[in-house]
């Protein structure tokens, strides 16, 4: 099974976080509240489209609401393949920074 | 998120423009999340930065987008040139008939396209057409109006007392004066202009300043065909040249200037052009004639774009009542107009048959040159439909695959749209080749002289490109809608029915059928009418007869020694002179009958010399010639005609006096002759009265000669001519030629539409061809197992063209009732009508049918002869 990206493994965990309340908008507000950068719908568009297509989301259509101008949210859930990719990921990193502190990275130690 | 009070919509264009990017319209949430956060926005930094933001979003979309179309635009668009290119490859027949006969058609419409142009542009090149106008004078004879030109002093006039002018020009004609450059002499036109000629018209010089020359009466103007003839390569300016302002009187002129070519579509061309104060100096002011208004003035006017129309049209009309314009037409009681027509209209005025400007045009045939050519681009179109239709039992698995993997019918009916471009293209690029090897015939047979000239004024690029588009669209857009709607189940199942009864198709092929019938029945029915005219019997015998119109008259002592000089020559056989009334042309004069309460009549009359009957072969019905034993005749007698005797319902005319007065009382009738034609051959023979010519000078000299050495004969006369010292050149025509010349246009125009007509069955029989060859291929296993069965070669060829039968039966049935009142309308523009003989119908359709069924059968042979064996084993 191919590795995930990191922008892929960032979204997977927003999603997760956000738990029932995962759509895009919130999902945008989550990573820039965290990583501090914005970004474009255009990518979040594509990147959630792709991760469905993968199989690690699933989405649904909610209830239409106001202030979308009667439109419906697209809402996002980790699938259990999503989960294990992310636990994946998770170990292979534990393993590489096994060892490794930051201040023997910078070679101070 | 806070939930926030109230919905605030995006920008609506925004949101438009936002959707149309996405894959799914923005059907999908994606537009939601956009307005949501837009929303928070607003809420937050306010509206203005949120539109910021959202315009933001679009913008920053939009390369992205476009890389996105281009990428997989550029793909589908190679995909098509691919498929359409082995389409094509496969089916070579097809792509030959399609592109031959759209190139044919297409040569034709770019040919009448130009014509077109130059006709309907006529004068447009000035800048400031819009504002300048040409006046007329309208004599109104018995509510009958009439168009003249303008008296010479008009533009003072007009300078002096209308308000609202920005300008006057006069530009007077001078017909049939002598020019010497060198030793050499020859006959011309001369034309005169007011120095704000060049003001008001956009005619640049080559070399010389214009407001100058025309200041100056010692210069004159040349155009570059005179410089090209005159003066071959060199430079005439400061050349010298010998003109007849006044007639007999060469005076010297000093070349100050060369005009650019003329445009094609220019009213206005001169060949030598001198200041209009040389008309002061042939004729003196003089009240009693200056305001006569059949000069060759015409008088042009600018206003001011600000100037009132109706105020200038009120203040001419004043100057036609002081002047009095009619009281030459015997004190009529009418009121007195000046009208004013555009420059660009004056192309196509009917009113006024002016002898200064080039020869006006007639609507009428530039509308139906347009129709004939769409006519033929029809034929061709229809080919192209019938066959793209009916060749897609080749292309169905092509079409439904292409469903089954996502195409909608939009993107299909694209695809057959820019097949049938390409196809277009080709043919355009062919015609264009094709128009310019044929443009020397069809200026042949328009009698004009156009040049076709891509970057000229008269090409516009974008209606060249518009026609090529059109007949692609229209071509493409049936066979489009047609392949474009197959279901793609049915097709890939192999269940669709194709080659059933299409009657679109069919109804298209009578249509063709139709209008190649109409075409040849047209133009049988034109080429006997003319037949007919060329052929009329004259009343005379206008072989042989050359007549001389002397511009300055001769006396009679002059004719009788030029006829006692011409006579010695063995090959003249006689020689009159006179004022006569011949060809409609010049009356020699009009006599006005005034009758009881009916308009008067207008009767011309012709004064002739004794052997005037004996030189023209006209037979006398009754009474005698004019005879040198009566003394009488010279003042007390006159002939008539048979027209004459019938109009006035004379019985026994012969000794009679005339029915009503002559210039001196009533003369008595001598004799009547045989109706001849002395009006133009449009009009029937009217009542006409010839008497001697007592004291007139002679305008007229006709001549018989013998078949026998003519050029001989000619190059006598004129040494003969030159030696009584007239200080007239020999000119003269040929009668015979000059009745033919009167039916120039309607022989031209036969000629143009005998062309179209055999342009028109090609095609169709090329679209016959293609579509026997595709039902042959169709039906190829039936023919097998019908001769199997017993079926002969020849049973098989008929049932190919029984079908094609029916639809010649009912396209004939269609045509002759249309081309039998169009004609209808053609023929009433003759006195001297044919009827249509129905048998000319009958004669089209064969022709039609013949050219069919041989079509047909050189397709559908081959498949007669086939052995059964092959076309059935393929299985």
């Amino acid at each position: 099974m191919k590795l995930l990206s990191r922008s892929e493994e960032l979204l997977l965990l927003a999603v997760w976080r956000l738990q029932e309340g995962a759509y895009a908008v919130t999902i945008r507000e989550k990573l820039h509240a965290i990583t501090g950068k914005t970004w474009a719908f255009g990518a979040l568009f594509v990147s959630l489209d792709r991760l469905v297509k993968k199989g690690y989301l699933t989405s649904h259509l909610a209830e239409p609401t106001r202030q979308r101008g009667g439109r419906s949210k697209r809402m996002y859930r980790l699938t259990p393949a999503g989960v294990q990719a992310l636990i994946e990921i998770r170990q292979i990193e534990k393993a590489m920074w096994a060892g490794i502190t930051e201040l023997k990275l910078r070679g101070e130690l | 998120m806070s939930a926030p009070q109230r919905y605030q919509a995006p920008p609506r264009v925004a949101e438009r423009l936002l959707a149309r990017m996405f894959p799914d319209q923005g059907r999908y949430s994606t537009l939601g999340d956009l307005a949501e956060v837009y929303n928070h926005l607003a809420e937050t930094h306010g509206v203005r930065s949120a539109n910021a933001w959202y315009w933001m979003q679009w913008f920053r979309a939009l390369g992205p987008f476009f890389i996105n179309v281009l990428y997989w635009g550029g793909i589908m668009f190679r995909n098509y040139v691919i498929s359409t290119a082995r389409h094509l490859r496969r089916h070579k027949v097809y792509t030959a008939i399609n592109v031959f006969g759209l190139a044919v058609a297409l040569s034709f419409a770019i040919l009448v396209y130009f014509f077109v142009r130059s006709e309907t542009t006529y004068d447009q090149f000035h800048p400031d057409y819009a504002h300048i106008y040409r006046a007329s004078t309208a004599l109104n004879f018995e509510g009958l109006e009439y168009w003249e030109n303008t008296p010479f002093p008009l533009a003072e006039a007009i300078r002096e007392e209308v308000p609202g002018i920005a300008a006057v020009a006069r530009f007077v004609s001078l017909p049939n004066r002598v020019v010497q450059v060198g030793r050499e002499q020859r006959e011309t036109s001369v034309h005169l202009a007011s120095p704000s000629f060049f003001e008001m018209f956009h005619f640049p010089l080559e070399a010389g300043d214009p407001s100058v020359i025309l200041n100056d009466p010692q210069s004159v103007i040349i155009s570059p065909h005179v410089r090209e003839t005159l003066f071959g390569g060199s430079d005439p300016v400061g050349a010298d040249i010998q003109l007849s302002v006044r007639e007999g009187e060469l005076e010297s002129f000093t070349v100050a200037g060369v005009a650019r070519p003329f445009p094609e579509n220019s009213s206005i061309t001169f060949d030598y052009l001198l200041t209009d104060q040389h008309y002061r100096r042939i004729y003196p002011p003089d009240p009693a004639t200056d305001w006569f208004p059949k000069g060759r003035t015409a008088t042009f006017l600018r206003t001011r774009p600000e100037a009132n129309f109706e105020g200038i049209t009120a203040a001419l009309n004043r100057i036609a009542e002081q002047h009095r314009l009619d009281r030459f037409l015997r004190g009529l009681e009418v009121p007195q107009k000046i009208p004013l027509e555009r420059l660009d209209r004056v192309h196509f005025s009917a009113d006024i048959n002016n002898r200064i400007l080039r020869p006006n045009g007639d609507p009428v045939y530039v509308y139906i040159l347009s129709a004939v050519a769409l006519l033929v681009l029809l034929i061709a179109c229809i080919n192209f439909m019938n066959l793209s239709v009916g060749m897609a039992a080749t292309r169905v698995r092509e079409i439904g695959l292409r469903k089954v993997l996502g195409a909608v019918r939009g993107q299909l009916m694209r695809q057959f749209w820019f097949e049938s471009l390409l196809l277009t293209a080709t043919a355009f690029g062919l015609g264009l080749a094709l128009a310019y090897a044929l443009l020397p015939t069809f200026n042949g047979l328009a009698g004009t002289s156009l040049a076709l000239d891509v970057t000229g004024n008269l090409a516009s690029p974008l209606g060249l490109l518009g026609l090529m588009v059109l007949v692609g669209l229209a071509a493409g857009t049936y066979p489009a809608l047609v392949l474009s709607g197959f279901r793609p189940v049915t097709v890939l199942k192999g269940r669709l029915q194709i080659g059933r009864r299409n009657y679109f198709s069919l109804s298209m092929v009578v249509l063709q059928l139709a209008i190649s019938i109409f075409f040849i029945a047209s133009t049988l029915i034109m080429a006997r009418q003319l037949r007919h005219v060329s052929t009329l019997d004259l009343g005379y015998q206008a072989e042989l007869l050359l007549m001389q119109q002397l511009r300055q008259g001769a006396d009679e002592a002059l004719v009788q020694r030029y006829r006692q000089a011409a006579l010695q020559h063995p090959n003249v056989v006689g020689l009159t002179g006179g004022r006569i009334t011949l060809l409609g042309d010049e009356p020699g004069s009009v006599l006005l009958v005034q009758e009881d309460d009916q308009p008067p009549l207008v009767v011309p009359v012709s004064k002739i010399d004794f052997d005037f009957l004996e030189v023209m072969g006209i037979e006398l019905a009754d009474g005698r010639n004019f005879s040198p034993d009566f003394p009488s005749d010279a003042h007390d007698a006159i002939l008539v005609n048979e027209a004459f005797v019938r109009h006035f319902q004379l019985e026994d005319p012969v000794g009679q006096p005339s029915p009503f007065d002559f210039e001196h009382g009533r003369p008595t009738i001598v004799g009547v002759v045989k109706d001849y034609h002395f009006m133009s051959l449009r009009q029937p023979i009217g009542p006409l009265a010839l008497y001697l010519r007592p004291d007139a000078d002679s305008r007229q000299v006709i001549t018989k000669i013998r078949r026998a050495d003519i050029a001989a004969t000619l190059a006598f006369l004129r040494e003969t001519w030159q030696a009584q010292d007239t200080g007239q050149l020999f000119n003269y025509t040929f009668l015979d030629e000059a009745v033919g010349s009167q039916y120039q246009a309607e022989q031209n125009f036969h000629a143009i539409s005998t062309y179209a007509s055999w342009l028109a069955i090609l095609i169709a029989s090329l679209g016959l061809f293609g579509m026997t060859a595709l039902s042959v291929a169709r039906r190829t296993k039936e023919m097998g197992i019908r001769k199997v069965l017993g079926a002969s070669s020849l049973r098989i060829l008929l049932l190919f063209n029984k079908e094609y039968l029916y639809l010649l039966l009912i396209a004939h049935l269609v045509a002759c009732p249309v081309a039998y009142y169009v004609m209808q309308l053609w023929l009433n523009g003759f006195a001297y009508r044919l009827d249509i003989a129905p048998w000319l119908f009958v004669l089209a359709g064969l022709t039609v049918s013949v050219l069919a069924v041989f079509t047909i059968t050189a397709r559908a042979l081959r498949m007669a002869h086939l052995n059964p064996v092959d076309t059935l084993r393929y299985e």
